[in-house]
């Protein structure tokens, strides 16, 4: 449990990474602790302010570093109270000695999430604004990043006002017409009130679009390399990550493991995972990497299949047996250097849009295969549509669309008033939800337990 | 005072339609109990409208006649037209609404009351009540008269210091021809309760000679009425008469504009706060100037009764001005008015005073119930009524109080509307204020509450069986309709538009069909699958709304963890960091008595509920501790 009372301190960095490294502590304790830990001429001041001078350690007397302090003094911080930044050097070691002075200070270490936790219970945030918190930390790309802010600064929240406000009144008209139905309110236009169903459902199906690309800036897109042993997967990892990062060896099933490398391509992450083969195993280690290798296979967003061009046949053979999500696979055929024929998928009957002649030896074709990649990602950078990116809100939009399309055919059934309200509430109800309204105070706590701490 | 006896175990002040069903109640749970009021001729004196019911007013008396009150039976003995409002909708959200013969009315009452064993009737004005140590002993009179009583039940409606308005005559009163009682409310001031103000307004009664029917429109009520009661066998017992309709019209409202200045409501005069649902004709004219016109229903106020009640035109206009308006109103061109319209301002006790079962935190023992809770409605009022005199009664034999939540019944939305929330204008009730309307239908009161009723001792013994039969019943029924499929003899038929492809499907997917009934498919029914109206009604009813139904009471098993965690009454609120100021205020004003509670006060966010869980499982452990504590040093 949460004490809101005490003053809270975390590292804010990642550890083990990059040159600078942050703690933070917020609570009404954290001028009074950074005052001992900062070396200043005078008493810090409660004022907005970025300070440059040297840490001690206040029991020793020792030096610490050089670095920054943040001041940020309640209620115009993050959390609303008052809120202390150390910048310091990114080393591990001074980072925890940093956090262990804190502590002797008086400050408590903070829970997963408690930060942000704080700056809802004080109204800082609403339950959408939250959860983009979330998704900015756990984003690691780029678009991610402008798109979990655009929803910090309210962005869905913003969008989905207007959308909660005509469910509201289609609401009203129908509630009006149930309870005054002896006060001459004019009967209900069907048609209209139709039409006006119809159009939240419409901006609810984009939401919900919006949801896979959402998906895709935030957990990157998965794609698998996947083919028969010996046909080139390990080399064209590393021919796209520009490394020599998996084992390459001529041996068949030496890649027992799935192998993950990360690209960056316009701003998504990119996570290419290289499959041991799925033929038949001979041994237990073949079995694990091949039951490993399937469940890539399942969760990938796409999935290259490679070829040996210059067998294809046996490479086919093996894919029929693969029994591959076809709407999801891509065809590579690798080693166009040995190839007999230019274009080695005829007799196939392969779509020829999804197949791509390559090779890792010449580089040919390699544009071609980040290209498809690009293609996919699609991503609505730049512009000002909002983007779903947390699995509990579109679930929420998801319940509040199939409220809509039941509503549309009560509506054509000529069912009762009183169930055309069910439908109505409950769909504002969810989105309500998502703005973090009417929703029962447990859901919170589990909510907050998933952040990282220190946003 | 010798003849009259000096003690009682409950004393109920006012016999109103609040007073009325706490005496009754309190008597039939077999507690001796006094009524008082200033009038006994105007026990259960139809104030306003002569009619009982509409939406959810017409729930609440399903309600309070399964419990075992008395207003839907007197409702039904003196009904004169009965019509199901929104018959063209679903059965959750009919309205019954019966046009009564207002004398016949109080007279049923009055003798009803009089008649009851156990219960003492006595004209007297209630100045104070006898308080020690914080518990009710009794009031005085304001003769000075002492009356002991283990429990009072406050029902004193519109009266406390009652004023009334005319244009801009003032009158004390709490209502027309009544006095206004002064001493209560300044008392209750004394004993540190919050005292607000609100108002209401009533129509002019014109007498029906001087009517042109023959300018409006005739409406009658059903040709199959449906009575309130669950005891009721026949239905209706009087002949039943029509209502008409007229309209305002453009001279009318210029005749409005042009007095008002004259009207209280608008030069400020009056500083109550009135109900947004139930406008003055004024109010009407000036927030919806581009309205060409308003509905007036005329209502007769009895069968032998020569006054007719012009709902739609409540107004507090001078009588000069009512003549001048009214006489633009075709068909009331030449009305006399017998009785003009008016104004009430009165005192009310906010609501968020008391708790649950009605008593107040302040005094123990001691009920408000009615419109002294800042409600409105005769309805409202008798359902407040018998919770409290239940209540009372309950806490004189020294039992836990009987509350019904917001799942169970609208008495139970109602209740928790006004502890919780509180209410800044008359409180009405309405059927989107309950969460699960389709589980509280006003056709299954009785299977919702009877056996409870039943419990309380206020149901006999016969009906609650025939309850629990008739659940066994519908139980039956549901069962065969989900598990038998539609014989073939049924389909085709083209008058139920099923198809040959129809026989394959279970009865319970037949039914769901908006334009199937349970009377339409009898004939093809196997013989077990036969019931009487009432049960075939409920199988009909569960079909029909069953998605909804199932989905309702999963939510409702689904809040109840959280619902009903108690939240102890001294939880120190102005302690806890992290409220939004006004969440703290609230809270610590209102003091919910249950987690769920606190989740409906208004300004109460998602974060200060999340606080507010936070703050409750620290301070019980640490009252856990510290009693653990204690224990630890006792035995050391
Ligand atoms: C002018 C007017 C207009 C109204 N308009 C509407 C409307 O439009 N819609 C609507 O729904 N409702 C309306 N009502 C309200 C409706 O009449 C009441 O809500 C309902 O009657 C309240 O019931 P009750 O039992 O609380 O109090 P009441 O029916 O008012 O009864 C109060 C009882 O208490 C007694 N009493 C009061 N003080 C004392 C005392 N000190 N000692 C002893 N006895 C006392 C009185 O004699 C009376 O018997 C109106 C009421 C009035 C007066």
């Amino acid at each position: 449990m949460y004490h809101l009372e005490d003053t809270i301190a975390a590292i804010a960095t990642p550890a083990g990474v990059g040159g600078l490294g942050i703690v933070r502590i917020s609570g009404d304790e954290a001028f009074p602790i950074a005052g001992r830990l900062f070396m200043t001429a005078k008493p810090l001041d409660r004022r907005r302010q970025i300070l440059f001078g040297k840490f001690k350690n206040p029991k020793t007397g020792e030096i610490l570093d050089e670095g920054l302090l943040l001041v940020m003094p309640k209620p115009h911080s993050y959390t609303t109270e008052d809120v202390i930044e150390f910048h310091v050097h990114g080393s591990p070691a001074l980072l925890e000695q940093l956090m262990e002075i804190l502590v002797d200070l008086g400050a408590r270490l903070a829970e997963p999430g408690e930060f942000t936790y704080r700056a809802f219970l004080h109204g800082r945030l609403d339950l959408a604004q939250a959860e983009a918190v979330e998704t900015m930390v756990s984003a690691q790309g780029d678009a991610a990043r402008r798109q979990a802010l655009k929803q910090l600064t309210g962005g869905l929240s913003a969008h989905l006002e207007p959308i909660e406000e005509v469910l509201k009144s289609l609401y009203l008209k129908i509630e009006a017409r149930l309870e005054f139905s002896d006060d001459g309110i004019p009967s209900l236009d069907q048609e209209k009130f139709g039409k006006e169903v119809g159009g939240v459902k419409e901006e609810l199906r984009k939401l919900l679009e919006s949801y896979q690309q959402g998906k895709v800036i935030r957990e990157g897109l998965a794609v698998a390399l996947v083919g028969p042993p010996n046909v080139g997967k390990s080399s064209l990892l590393n021919a796209l990550l520009g490394t020599s990062r998996a084992i390459v060896t001529p041996i068949a099933g030496t890649t027992r493991d799935v192998v993950e490398g990360e690209i960056r391509l316009k701003g998504v992450r990119i996570r290419l995972f290289d499959t041991a083969g799925i033929r038949e195993a001979k041994n237990v280690v073949e079995v694990e990497g091949i039951r490993r290798s399937r469940q890539v296979i399942e969760e990938a967003d796409v999935i290259f299949w490679l070829v040996d061009a210059a067998h294809p046949q046996e490479s086919l053979k093996e894919l029929k047996e693969a029994l591959l999500p076809k709407d999801r696979t891509h065809y590579l055929f690798n080693k166009m250097d040995l190839a007999k024929t230019k274009e080695p998928w005829k007799g196939s009957n392969l779509e020829k849009s999804r197949c791509i002649a390559l090779s890792c030896e010449t580089g040919e074709g390699l544009t071609q295969v980040t290209e498809k990649i690009e293609k996919l990602i699609q991503t609505p950078l730049g512009s000002e549509d909002v983007v779903l990116t947390s699995a509990r809100h579109q679930q929420e939009i998801q319940k509040a669309f199939q409220n809509l399309e039941r509503l549309q055919g009560l509506i054509s059934a000529k069912q009762p008033f009183e169930i055309w309200a069910e439908e109505l509430r409950e769909a504002a109800l969810s989105i309500g939800r998502i703005r973090g309204r009417n929703l029962p105070a447990t859901a919170f706590e589990d909510i907050f337990m998933k952040f990282c701490i220190g946003k | 005072m010798s003849f009259f006896s000096s003690s009682y175990d409950v004393i109920i002040v006012g016999a109103g339609h609040a007073g009325c069903e706490a005496a009754l109640a309190c008597a039939r749970m077999g507690l001796s109990t006094a009524l008082l009021t200033m009038n006994p001729d105007t026990i259960a004196k139809m104030s306003c409208n002569p009619a009982i019911g509409g939406l959810a007013k017409g729930h609440l008396v399903r309600e309070i006649d399964a419990l075992g009150g008395e207003m839907g039976r007197a409702t039904d003995e003196t009904s004169i037209q009965s019509r199901v409002l929104n018959r063209t909708q679903g059965p959750a959200v009919w309205g019954l609404r019966a046009q009564c013969d207002k004398e016949q009315y109080n007279q049923r009452m009055k003798n009803t009351i009089l008649r009851q064993p156990g219960l003492s009737v006595l004209q007297a004005m209630v100045d104070r009540l006898m308080v020690v140590n914080g518990v009710v002993k009794g009031v005085v009179t304001e003769f000075g008269d002492e009356i002991k009583a283990k429990a009072v039940v406050v029902t004193t409606g519109t009266f406390l210091n009652g004023l009334m308005h005319i244009g801009e005559t003032k009158i004390e009163g709490g209502r027309n021809g009544d006095l206004s009682s002064k001493g209560l409310p300044t008392h209750l001031k004394e004993l540190g309760f919050e005292v607000g103000r609100l108002k209401t307004g009533t129509n002019p009664r014109v007498r029906r000679e001087s009517i042109d029917f023959s300018k409006t429109e005739e409406q009658w009520g059903d040709e199959d009425p449906i009575p309130f009661s669950h005891f009721t066998t026949t239905f209706p017992l009087q002949p039943q008469i029509a209502c008409h309709i007229t309209y305002t019209n453009g001279q009318t409202h210029q005749a409005i504009k042009d007095n008002m200045s004259r009207s209280p409501l608008y030069s400020g005069v009056i500083k109550g706060i009135g109900p947004r649902y139930c406008p003055s004709i004024e109010d009407k004219v000036v927030k919806f100037p581009d309205k060409e016109r308003h509905q007036i229903f005329l209502e007769p106020e009895g069968l032998s009764s020569s006054e007719y009640y012009l709902n739609g035109l409540s107004t507090s206009l001078p009588l000069d001005a009512q003549y001048s308006f009214l006489h633009t109103i075709p068909g009331l061109e030449q009305a006399e008015i017998v009785r003009p319209g008016y104004a009430v301002e009165y005192d009310f006790v906010p609501p968020t005073q008391v708790t649950h079962s009605l008593e107040t935190y302040r005094v123990k023992n001691l009920f408000l119930a009615g419109q002294i809770n800042g409600t409105s409605g005769y309805e409202e009022a008798a359902a407040q009524g018998l919770m409290a005199g239940i209540n009372a009664a309950l806490a004189v034999k020294g039992l836990a109080p009987f509350t019904l939540s917001r799942t169970e019944a609208y008495i139970g939305v109602l209740v928790d509307d006004l502890v919780t929330k509180g209410t800044d204008e008359p409180y009405r009730l309405f059927t989107s204020k309950a969460e699960y309307r389709l589980l509280l239908r006003p056709d299954n009161a009785d299977i919702r509450l009877m056996e409870k009723g039943f419990e309380l001792g206020l149901i006999p013994a016969l009906a609650r069986e025939a309850v629990i039969e008739k659940k066994v019943q519908i139980e039956k029924g549901l069962k065969g309709f989900r598990t038998r499929i539609l014989p073939p003899e049924a389909a085709p038929n083209e008058a139920l538009q099923l198809t040959v492809q129809d026989r394959s499907l279970y009865l319970d997917n037949i039914m769901r069909r908006p334009w199937i009934t349970y009377e339409g498919l009898r004939p093809f029914l196997p013989q077990d699958l036969h019931f009487d109206p009432e049960v075939a009604f409920q199988i009909e009813v569960e079909l029909k709304y069953e998605g909804y139904l199932v989905k309702q009471r999963q939510e409702i098993q689904r809040q109840s963890r959280n619902e009903t965690l108690p939240v102890p009454h001294n939880f120190p609120y102005l302690k806890v960091i992290g409220f939004s100021r006004e969440a703290k205020e609230k809270l610590n004003k209102i003091r919910p008595e249950t987690f769920g509670q606190a989740t409906r006060i208004q300004g109460v966010t998602q974060a200060d509920l999340a606080v507010l869980l936070l703050a409750i499982s620290r301070y019980s452990k640490k009252q856990a501790e510290s009693a653990a504590a204690f224990v630890q040093e006792n035995q050391d």
